[in-house]
């Protein structure tokens, strides 16, 4: 495994490509004890190594498997778990630095799961003016003022704010955790499978009001999914994860054009397409299961699973994170070509 | 309770339950091979584990194995790969199709993504609000739709994009699925529907035959016959702005 330094931070000074946020090289091993004194006999390396630049504006997808370490790379990201190794800058300046307050209100999060994260026992106009109270922003009739304007925002109606989470659906629950997000005007909102739980006909609403909020307030997003039609719908960038690192990352129609990586080639390929008419191409089926991130693979952590992984190559150097065309990187010592296709693995 | 017993439960005739902490080794065999089955790599340690050793993909093959081992004549899957990832995915439907093909078992597939309905289904029924409101086969519900909610929901559904193509909003069924204590006159879709009339508020629609085999619950199945003119009824600016919205 390398490790690259982080990058310096000479282009700060021009604050027009100024990235929001700078990922370098980011880690979390979480330790494994088979009791509270024992020692640490392992770690799960659920992030490890990863490198991205987020510019303002745009929303970048990640997707991956349950357990590639998307939702520990969001929590990194929000500083709500401390890092192993590595740095997370925001506008430049490292999050560990700046003061928490500020960056909670500046960086925001919606979960997965609308109706566990909120408080049952609050009212609406308490869950979304909570955050407004604790900056000091608004009290009183001006509170009310505001929960009423952010509930029209997310497509609800200010009668709304005095009925209690059980009494909506999980796709108004989860415009409810937008309006929420939003209340204290950030810049940045991490989306951790927002419509994972949603009906696909609610999904389409969601999907289409963050479009529109992010285009009228010039919000940043980073959209964690698994789903690869939601990623493809909403992403201006996709990253692939696998086993804690990025192993893919791109222009969304670059990616879904020409994938260079063999994982995201499988992955793309093996997407049911809910339509009789589209002709059955052949899908590559990977082999096996994904490697346990507490003992990953040596060389590239997917060349159990490669169908073109060559032997004393691939299972012993680690590829890095290169360019193949333009912001188009890959980690992989043989990128399929654009336009190329991979060899059908059969078990 | 390790996998052998988990799999022995269902595997060995039942009067030999009591016994199966101390099983013999034919019924572990017996196990190995039910494992073998289902691809379960290295089977002969497997059947030691307990589940939380192994992974999601594993545990769910576990469970077709130990439902296989009663050679049943009807499977029930429910949403069996909704935790998944697609290339798990893609193996454990390959998985149930072999043992459907080879056994002649009939599989209920119950799920809300409809590409494992079209990758692995015959027929399908599509259900709202407590009852069918469409069923046919796999061709004529997902080819060709007649009931407006099914319309709606394929449409509603994103598509990957070709390349260079522009990001437009997705369609949408405006409203919500109604609360399951709600009473309707008529038919339970007709808030969210851009053809409902007066008819559809006071009348319950019959499930109609629109083609050989195919059924829709609806009054206006004659509007729906033009699949492309129906999915524009529903992105209509007057439908989307009439009461349904947000109730």
């Amino acid at each position: 495994m390398t490790i690259q330094s982080p990058e310096p931070n000479d282009s700060r000074a021009a604050s027009g490509d100024e990235p929001l946020i700078t990922i370098s090289n980011a880690r979390k091993w979480f330790p494994i004890k088979t009791g509270m004194f024992s020692p640490v006999e392992a770690h799960v390396r659920a992030v490890d190594g990863v490198d991205m630049k987020i510019h303002r504006g745009e929303t970048v997808g990640i997707v991956g498997e349950s357990g590639c370490g998307k939702t520990t790379l969001g929590r990194l990201v929000m500083g709500l778990i401390p890092m192993t190794e590595g740095t997370i800058a925001f506008e430049g300046e490292d999050i560990r630095d700046i003061n928490q307050k500020e960056l909670r209100r500046r960086l925001q999060i919606v979960f997965q799961d609308p109706g566990g994260s909120m408080n049952p026992r609050m009212s609406v106009r308490s869950i979304i003016g909570e955050p407004l109270i604790i900056n000091g922003l608004a009290d009183g009739a001006k509170l009310t003022k505001k929960v009423a304007e952010l509930l029209s925002v997310v497509g609800l109606k200010p009668n709304h704010m005095n009925r209690f989470p059980h009494e909506f659906s999980g796709g108004q629950k989860q415009r409810i955790a937008l309006a929420r997000a939003l209340s204290l005007d950030p810049d940045f909102i991490l989306l951790d499978e927002p419509t994972s739980a949603l009906d696909v006909s609610v999904q389409a609403q969601v999907l289409n009001l963050l479009d529109s909020i992010q285009k009228e307030r010039g919000l940043t997003f980073i959209f964690i999914t698994h789903s690869l039609n939601v990623v493809n719908h909403i992403s201006d960038r996709v990253g692939v994860m696998y086993l804690g690192k990025i192993v893919e990352i791109s222009e969304t129609d670059e990616l879904f054009a020409n994938p260079a990586h063999p994982y995201t080639h499988a992955l793309l390929s093996a997407i049911p397409q809910p339509s009789v008419d589209a002709e059955k191409t052949e899908r590559i089926v990977l082999s096996g299961d994904v490697p346990s991130p507490a003992n990953p693979p040596n060389g590239c952590s997917f060349h159990t699973r490669c169908p073109i992984a060559v032997k004393g190559k691939c299972d012993v150097d680690e590829p890095e994170l290169q360019s193949v065309n333009g912001g188009h990187k890959v980690a992989c010592h043989f990128p399929v070509e654009a336009g190329g296709s991979l060899p059908i693995h059969t078990e | 309770m390790t996998i052998i017993g988990s799999v022995a439960i269902l595997a060995i005739p039942p009067i030999q339950i009591s016994g199966f902490l101390r099983l013999d080794p034919a019924h572990t065999r017996q196990v190995v091979r039910i494992l073998k089955d289902v691809r379960i790599p290295n089977p002969e340690a497997v059947v030691k584990m307990y589940p939380h050793e192994l992974s999601g993909g594993m545990r769910q093959r576990v469970m077709i194995a130990m439902m296989m081992a009663c050679e049943p004549k009807l499977l029930i899957a429910d949403e069996p790969t909704t935790a998944l990832d697609v290339t798990i995915q893609a193996q454990i439907l390959g998985l149930m199709k072999d043992l459907r093909d080879r056994e002649g078992t009939a599989i209920m597939m119950i799920t809300h993504d409809l590409g494992v309905i079209a990758e692995t289904c015959d027929a399908v029924s599509v259900m709202y609000a407590g009852s069918v409101v469409e069923t046919g086969s796999l061709e004529q519900v997902l080819g060709s739709p007649r009931m407006p909610y099914t319309i709606g929901l394929l449409h509603s559904i994103p598509r990957i994009k070709e390349e260079g193509e522009v990001r437009t909003d997705l369609p949408i069924i405006p409203g919500q699925v109604p609360d399951p204590n709600t009473v309707f006159d008529g038919c339970r879709f007709h808030p969210r529907c851009p053809f409902a009339d007066d008819l559809c508020r006071s009348t319950p629609p019959p499930m109609e035959e629109v083609s050989e085999g195919h059924f829709a619950s609806c009054h206006h199945t004659e509007l729906t016959v033009d699949l492309e003119a129906a999915q524009l009824a529903f992105s209509a600016k007057q439908f989307l702005q009439s009461e349904v919205s947000v109730q």
